[in-house]
């Protein structure tokens, strides 16, 4: 969850370079949304169909629609904002903050465009009528290089880009990171037991792979906003 | 940990994104610094007092 805060004032770029970002994150925050969107209303159609409605699909969907905030609020966070007073200030501090944005940025959109040919790829390429979130893994299909390759990038986006990204970062976003990934790792830890035990006693259906992997997900993104509030 | 940066950059008229890039952090970290949400780390420190030409303890104080 290593994450990088664009600048307040001043982005650094040439107006044209603003321009360019403004489209690729409105392009991109669309395409997320509606993707997410798609996804949140297949998932709740099907569950409606099926008549069995269980917490676990509730859990679904409310991972899906914090999805959809999280877009909305990196779109707010990463829009570039130009002040009257940009470019007045330019000492050798501000020079090199600037230069340190603009990697930043650089790494947020080799993260966005390797999800993007992820979503693109598993979107053209799906051969089965499956579905990630549900848990049907027989009809799961792709082809076997591709899925290679799409493994290659997945653990690129999940292990190789965060672990660089805690050398871009300095120690105080350091430390929310550790936060935020402590946060995710004790709820897997404590939850995949809880939730085994509280199916043992007939209160939650059994333990999900992707109700797990959600936990995680969700719990680093809440502790990542703690530590954010906190520090 | 209470510390006198805020003052030290106001001395200089610095602003939080140019003593940011001096010191080769955030200007998230700065602001959290001077704000005594955030305590430097020793190698931080002993950035932040060779900038302004100081000792650490001149700069960070545990006891005011």
């Amino acid at each position: 969850m290593t994450n990088f805060d664009p600048p307040r004032t001043g982005t650094g770029m040439s107006e044209g370079a603003v321009m360019l970002v403004r489209i690729a994150i409105v392009i991109g925050g669309v395409i997320a949304l509606i993707f997410l969107g798609a996804t949140a209303v297949g998932f709740i159609s099907a569950v409606t169909e099926g008549d069995n409605t269980s917490a676990t699909d509730i859990a679904i969907i409310s991972g899906i629609l914090l999805a959809m905030a999280g877009v909305i609020y990196a779109t707010w966070r990463f829009w570039p904002r130009v002040t009257s007073g940009e470019g007045l200030s330019a000492g050798p501090g501000e020079v090199r903050t600037r230069q340190r944005n603009r990697t930043q940025m650089l790494y947020i959109g080799v993260a966005a465009g390797i999800g993007g040919v992820i979503g693109l790829a598993t979107g053209l390429f799906d051969q089965g009528d499956g579905n990630l979130f549900g848990g049907d893994w027989e009809d799961l299909k792709l082809p076997p290089l591709l899925a290679l390759v799409l493994a290659a990038l997945l653990m690129g986006a999940f292990m190789v880009l965060p672990l660089y990204g805690f050398r871009m970062i300095d120690d105080y976003k350091r430390e929310q990171n550790f936060i935020a990934f402590t946060g995710g790792c004790v709820s897997v830890l404590a939850g995949f037991p809880v939730w085994a035990v509280l199916h043992a006693g007939g209160f939650v259906p059994p333990p999900h792979a992707f109700g797990i992997f959600a936990i995680a997900y969700v719990s680093m993104f809440v502790s990542f906003i703690y530590a954010r509030w906190r520090l | 940990m209470r510390n006198r940066l805020k003052v030290l950059r106001a001395e200089r008229d610095w602003s939080q994104a140019e003593l940011a890039g001096r010191l080769d952090v955030s200007r998230q970290a700065v602001n959290a610094i001077e704000t005594g949400k955030h305590d430097p780390s020793l190698p931080l420190a002993f950035r932040i007092a060779r900038l302004f030409d100081m000792r650490i303890e001149e700069i960070f104080d545990d006891e005011l």
